[in-house]
């Protein structure tokens, strides 16, 4: 690209670098002092006044000359470097460029500093990591050239050439990982800055609103007033920000035909919760209210009133009263002329629920009149239930459905609604929070669409900055604390700890099953290395094994050591879903059925799901069980996708225990009769190959040995002796007691299950005793012999 | 040098063409202002839709209603005609006043001269 450093434009830029913003202050004061003087040298008779008054002309001069002349100078016409870079970026080339040297220039211009800000890129590295030869920097230019062209911008800015530097100089560009930044992001940042100045020079632009006599054909709309709010005022005053997408165009040139046709003139907004139904309504408003737009003059200056269901509810002491108010609302609404009705979550208005009220027998006649202009906004699911109650309602109503934001959408969204963000809450958001954003709302938020979830958390995470920047981490630390997931990859030293030495403290819990504690340990480590299938739960596993061998007890176990608590785990008895329609109680609506496998889920992501005894769930039910184990996710009976994604799902089964017995008896090692056992299971119809090969791992368990048995009692003593602790009294058993106790606590059936009863009718009934009739007091040890143990 | 060419040539250039866009700009905004086109459309609607409206009745009834109607135009007119008046003098002389500024300008910067002969002819406003 050619670059001429003495062209006029180049010439002119260079100007800025002399007529600074301090110089332009002491110019505009030099104009006002000889002014003043000027008029005050007249005042008192003195001639002199007339040159000193015209002195301040000068000054004046170069001041609109450096205001508007010199500040931002426009493209001038070729393709030269100098004739379409930012003026601010032109002003600090030298005749020689080089890569540094655009870097250097470039951080003079606003448009890079946001780019930095955004991204996160310390100028002083920008500089430090580019070339110093002077051949790099075409290169740089002809990508910074490329991104004007993509973006069809006259003028090649300080943004697109940081952008340029960081895709096209090597040692910049190793860094974009480390960012967590890719090349498509340098654009969609460029284009950010170019959006945002779009919007304010819009801003500046004088609006054209009708004027004072606008509304003077139009009636008083003093009760609308009173139980409405008007949303024309409020974006009139600036106070409601919106965006225009290219999904929402057809909803809006929809809402344009409907009211400017003469068919029914209602439309209803069908879409979920946070999807921009109330930013349709809004964008609506505005176009309206703009004198110079191209809608027909039947629209201009309309405007649009919500309508407030609570205080109308309130305000009225009998149905009667009630339904005399919405009419007298009605009845206003269309005499004014000029308003359009909006029921804003129309199902208020039409269902009699706390706080909301069916009016449908009143809305009926004025939708079918047509007369009054309508926009109801209502979710999908609601409209369905609304329509099969009232067929004739949804006859009368021109439907809009509106589809969630796509990511490009939302991303565009966040950008421009994070302005006002930051400007109430004073902080910064980097570009990479608004991408976790997305990728977090999406997996963690399931009662809002796309836009409305991601803005949501934004707005959230503005609480958890550092220093006032908002970071992805504050992103997942707003989810962190929202759900108790735990989303970003480790940095906590005790908890790198914890997990490296999760073995051990599981086997503080539970004794020897080596095997399945290791198995269900690494799939842990790599999920918190981030190493890990995201699109899948961090852990699949099928335990098989006789009862009482601790499978139970190492979901609980894990719970408790890694995932916070015992109340971690969301248990679930299969052998309580034999029947095809328990299907609806595994993914019933939470609000109906708290105890619902999705419900439980969505309140708690990061759990261990124990799927108990599955091997009596009705078929119907593991193939829904399918997708959980497959993709990590379920739709629930409102068909929201329910992330597992955070959880470990442990499936119990008791199928095959006797060949386990039978093949551990015969000395066999489990190792060697795993995979004999998972073909059998196959072979006998117990369980479906497909639903077999979605599990990570098929762990057996093998019957625990009398010595183990023994160390399972030592682990209830202690228990005991952890209850015991206030009343400083200790128990201890010989090893006369430890054999007997794993001896009658052991039962073929049930395995090690019987022992924390026998402990407790054995152990804790003497400690009890003797406690009482004061053998043992604080400060003493209790042991417990063979002889003390009752039972044989 | 380069720089007095370049404010010359901005000052009679650009900057005198971007004068009279900022003109126009404010004598559309002033028109938007006082509703100019909006009130020669309407010049004759009822004044805030202040009247029963087109009613069925008896004949005195509706006479009645069309009298409310037309004292409802009347008042209407009558304020968008005073509007119409008042908006009509200052966007006429709003327009005078940009229509000077732009005289003005090109001699802007030969205010010195002028400034220096008004001190040598020695006359005062103040005497």
């Amino acid at each position: 690209m050619n670059f001429q450093y003495n062209s006029p434009r180049a010439h002119r830029a260079r100007l800025r670098n002399i007529f600074t913003k301090q110089v332009a202050f002491l110019l505009s004061i030099a104009a006002i002092v000889m002014f003043v003087s000027g008029l005050l040298l007249l005042v008192v008779s003195n001639p002199l006044g007339w040159l000193v008054l015209s002195l301040a002309t000068p000054f004046y001069c170069v001041y609109v000359w450096q205001q508007q002349g010199i500040s931002n100078l426009p493209a001038a016409g070729g393709d030269d470097l100098d004739a379409i870079v930012e003026s601010s970026v032109l002003a600090k080339l030298t005749r020689q460029i080089t890569p540094k040297q655009l870097a250097d220039a470039a951080m003079h211009a606003q448009s890079a500093q946001f780019f930095v800000s955004r991204f996160g890129i310390s100028p002083q590295f920008l500089r430090d990591l580019s070339s110093d030869v002077p051949a790099d920097s075409d290169i740089v230019l002809a990508v910074a050239d490329g991104y004007r062209k993509e973006l069809n911008e006259p003028i090649i800015t300080g943004g697109m050439i940081v952008a340029a530097l960081l895709v096209s100089q090597p040692q910049l560009k190793q860094l974009l990982p480390h960012l967590q930044l890719d090349e498509d992001d340098m654009i969609a940042g460029v284009r950010w800055f170019s959006r945002l100045t779009d919007l304010i020079n819009e801003e500046k632009k004088p609006k054209r609103t009708g004027g004072i006599a606008r509304d003077w054909s139009f009636g008083w709309t003093n009760m609308l007033n009173r139980f409405g709010t008007n949303i024309s005022d409020q974006v009139a005053r600036g106070g409601l920000l919106h965006v225009r997408l290219d999904s929402h165009a057809n909803a809006l040139g929809f809402l344009y035909d409907t009211f400017s046709s003469n068919g029914r003139q209602n439309a209803a907004l069908i879409g979920p919760l946070g999807a921009g139904k109330s930013t349709i309504v809004h964008a609506f408003a505005e176009s309206l209210l703009a004198a110079n737009s191209a809608i027909s003059p039947q629209l201009k200056f309309r405007q649009i009133i919500s309508l407030d269901a609570g205080a109308i509810i309130s305000a009225a002491r009998s149905r009667s009263e009630l339904e005399q108010l919405v009419n007298q609302l009605f009845i206003e609404a269309y005499h004014s002329k000029n308003v359009i009705l909006c029921l804003d979550d129309a199902q208020l208005f039409l269902e009699d629920r706390p706080g909301s009220v069916d009016l449908s027998s009143i809305l009926l006649p004025v939708l079918d009149g047509g007369g009054l202009r309508l926009i109801l906004t209502m979710d999908e699911q609601r409209y369905l239930q609304i329509s099969q109650r009232n067929p004739s309602l949804a006859t009368l109503l021109n439907r809009i459905n509106l589809a969630p934001a796509t990511y490009d959408e939302t991303i565009r969204v966040m950008q421009d609604q994070i302005i006002s963000v930051e400007f109430q809450r004073g902080v910064t958001f980097m570009y990479q929070s608004l991408k976790e954003a997305y990728r977090l709302s999406e997996r963690y938020m399931y009662d809002l669409a796309q836009p409305g979830k991601s803005v949501r958390l934004l707005e959230q995470a503005a609480g958890y900055s550092d220093n006032g920047v908002v970071t992805t981490a504050s992103v997942s630390r707003t989810i962190e604390q929202t759900s108790g997931v735990k989303v970003g990859r480790t940095d906590d030293v005790e908890e790198k700890e914890k997990l490296l030495k999760l073995e051990s403290l599981i086997h503080e819990r539970m004794i020897n099953q080596t095997r399945a504690v290791s198995v269900v340990s690494d799939a842990l480590r790599r999920a918190r290395a981030g190493v890990r299938n995201e699109a899948r739960p961090i852990g699949t596993f099928l335990f098989l094994g006789p009862t009482g061998v601790g499978k139970t007890e190492l979901s609980k176990a894990l719970a408790a050591v890694y995932f916070g608590g015992e109340d971690r785990l969301v248990r679930l008895d299969l052998n309580e879903y034999v029947r095809p329609e328990d299907v609806t109680r595994l993914i019933a609506d939470g609000a109906e059925d708290p105890l619902s496998l999705t419900a439980q889920i969505m309140k708690q992501p990061f759990s261990v799901v124990l799927l108990d005894e599955i091997e009596k769930a009705h078929p119907q039910v593991l193939t829904t069980l399918l997708q959980l184990l497959d993709e990590g996710v379920l739709r629930d009976i409102n068909n929201r996708e329910v992330s597992f994604r955070d959880a470990i799902v442990i499936a119990t089964s008791n199928a095959g225990a006797d060949r386990i017995r039978q093949l551990i008896d015969a000395g066999k090692q489990l190792e060697e009769f795993e995979e004999i056992i998972t073909n059998e299971l196959i072979d006998s119809g117990q369980f479906r190959p497909e639903f077999l090969n979605r599990f990570d791992e098929i762990v057996v368990f093998r019957p625990l040995t009398q010595q183990e048995l023994g160390q399972v009692v030592q682990l209830i003593i202690a228990g005991v002796n952890k209850t015991l602790e206030p009343q400083k009294i200790k128990v201890t058993l010989n090893d006369g007691a430890i054999a007997k106790l794993a001896s009658i606590g052991y039962d073929p059936r049930l395995g090690a299950r019987p022992m924390r009863r026998m402990v407790q009718r054995s152990v804790e009934n003497l400690i009890a005793k003797r406690l009482l009739d004061g053998t043992a007091q604080a400060g003493d040890t209790i042991t417990i012999t063979e002889s003390d143990i009752q039972g044989s | 040098m380069h720089m007095l060419i370049a404010f010359f040539s901005w000052w009679y250039g650009e900057g005198w063409k971007h004068q009279l866009g900022q003109v126009k700009d404010r004598m559309v905004g002033l028109i938007d202002m006082f509703s100019i086109d909006l009130m020669l459309r309407t010049l004759f609607s009822p004044f805030r839709q202040i009247s029963v409206g087109r009613i069925d009745g008896p004949i005195g009834a509706q006479f009645r209603a069309f009298i409310d109607k037309l004292i409802s135009r009347g008042i209407g007119a009558m304020l968008r005609i005073t509007i119409l008046i008042t908006g009509s003098v200052t966007i006429v002389f709003s327009g005078f006043i940009g229509v000077l500024y732009l005289l003005v300008w090109p001699l802007l910067p030969l205010a010195p001269v002028l400034g220096f002969i008004m001190m040598v002819s020695g006359w005062v406003p103040f005497s």
